[in-house]
């Protein structure tokens, strides 16, 4: 059995049946002052103020290095000089990004944001799930985790990211809403025991605008 | 049959006194809207399939997970056949070399983008021949340039695979 799509929309405020969190409560009070009842206010549905959470997006620790894995910069170990067979190949590979024109095909680019990769390319629209960014409507952003990049003749893969020389990929927030609502009901039977919580989280919404490569940092990588 | 306006007129709940049943019964038909037959008109048909809906949706939420990354890694794996390899070398060989693409990347990229998804295989291939690992029914790589950096750690999280 598929529950309706629309009928949620029409649940447009955070309901609780027999479990009322203060924050429900706080909400049916701003919207309709007459319900000041605990008991009664869960079975009315009234007209949504839409507001928005303030979540910040926290990178957790365990995505941190820790200071027994940081690398060495003296330690770095240097490319070794190519032999024949692989200079001709650099040398391909060279004219291929020296002749690469944006207007022949459409770049990709693979970036990694707000702890989920997207493959991306120009004029894309992007949702970031449950995030709010502290970016304003209107703000431009670079999206600097860029994992792979992709043309007509060759494609950059960073290990794990490119660097920030090579690649700029921009974009601009669109929009900054919150998602439909989620329902989460919980039962279990002879027990007399039914919760059911609506949520929406936030969403924001990019709009990818360019995506643009710097042909001699490439050049210098090789 | 004209009603008296107590009749006709919802109980609007007050502090402290009884509401009217029709809200809570609502809210259950409201979510029975397209089920089938009564189910959808009747409030006590309805709620016992309402409930029952919300259960499958509960269970759903754990699995999705599981049945996405089952996907992706079948789709992986019928793209590696075509280059000789098998889908969990590839991840593998490209969590070694710190290529850090996802499982749903790398399946877009299977589709929408071969030639990149074939670059991608011939890396492994090449990782793996350096330690003298050769995948059955699998063709010569094309020729890799790596200038002795693919075997040796770049990013700190691999250096257990080099020691």
């Amino acid at each position: 059995m598929q529950l309706a799509n629309f009928t949620l929309l029409r649940l447009l405020s955070p309901i609780s049946i027999r479990c009322t969190p203060a924050a429900v409560i706080n909400r049916t009070l701003h919207s309709s002052p007459a319900l000041l009842g605990k008991k009664y206010a869960k079975y009315y549905f009234t007209p949504k103020k839409i507001f928005r959470k303030e979540e910040i997006y926290r990178v957790p620790k365990t995505q941190l290095i820790l200071p027994h894995e940081r690398l060495d910069p003296l330690n770095i170990p240097e490319p070794s000089a190519p032999t024949a067979t692989e200079s001709g190949l650099l040398e391909q590979l060279a004219s291929a990004v020296n002749h690469e024109q944006s207007t022949s095909g459409r770049p990709f680019a693979i970036v990694h944001l707000v702890g989920k990769q997207y493959k991306v390319s120009e004029g894309d629209l992007v949702q970031l799930v449950g995030k709010s960014l502290l970016a304003e409507l209107g703000d431009e952003l670079v999206l600097e985790k860029v994992l792979a990049l992709g043309f007509t003749d060759f494609t950059l893969y960073g290990r794990p990211i490119l660097s920030r020389d090579c690649v700029t990929v921009r974009a601009t927030v669109v929009e900054k809403t919150l998602e439909p609502p989620k329902i989460r009901f919980e039962f279990r039977k002879r027990q007399n025991f039914r919760r059911m919580n609506i949520h929406q989280t936030n969403a924001t919404v990019l709009r990818i605008g360019s995506i643009e490569f710097n042909k001699p940092a490439v050049q210098q990588a090789l | 049959m004209h009603l008296t306006c107590p009749l006709w007129v919802r109980r609007i709940p007050k502090i402290y006194r009884n509401n009217d049943p029709f809200y809570l019964r609502n809210l259950y038909l409201q979510f029975s809207f397209l089920f089938r037959g009564r189910s959808s008109r009747c409030f006590r048909l309805a709620e016992q399939r309402v409930i029952k809906a919300f259960q499958h949706m509960n269970a759903m939420r754990a699995v999705r997970k599981d049945r996405f990354k089952q996907l992706c890694d079948e789709r992986i794996d019928a793209a590696c056949a075509q280059h000789g390899i098998p889908g969990k070398m590839l991840i593998d060989g490209l969590g070694r070399m710190n290529i850090q693409l996802n499982r749903k990347m790398l399946q877009q990229l299977a589709i929408y983008e071969p030639y990149s998804f074939k670059s991608l295989t011939d890396l492994v291939k090449q990782y793996h021949s350096e330690l003298g690992i050769v995948p059955p029914n699998a063709e010569p790589p094309a020729p890799v340039v790596t200038r002795g950096l693919l075997q040796s750690p770049i990013v700190p999280g691999n250096r257990k695979y080099y020691e």
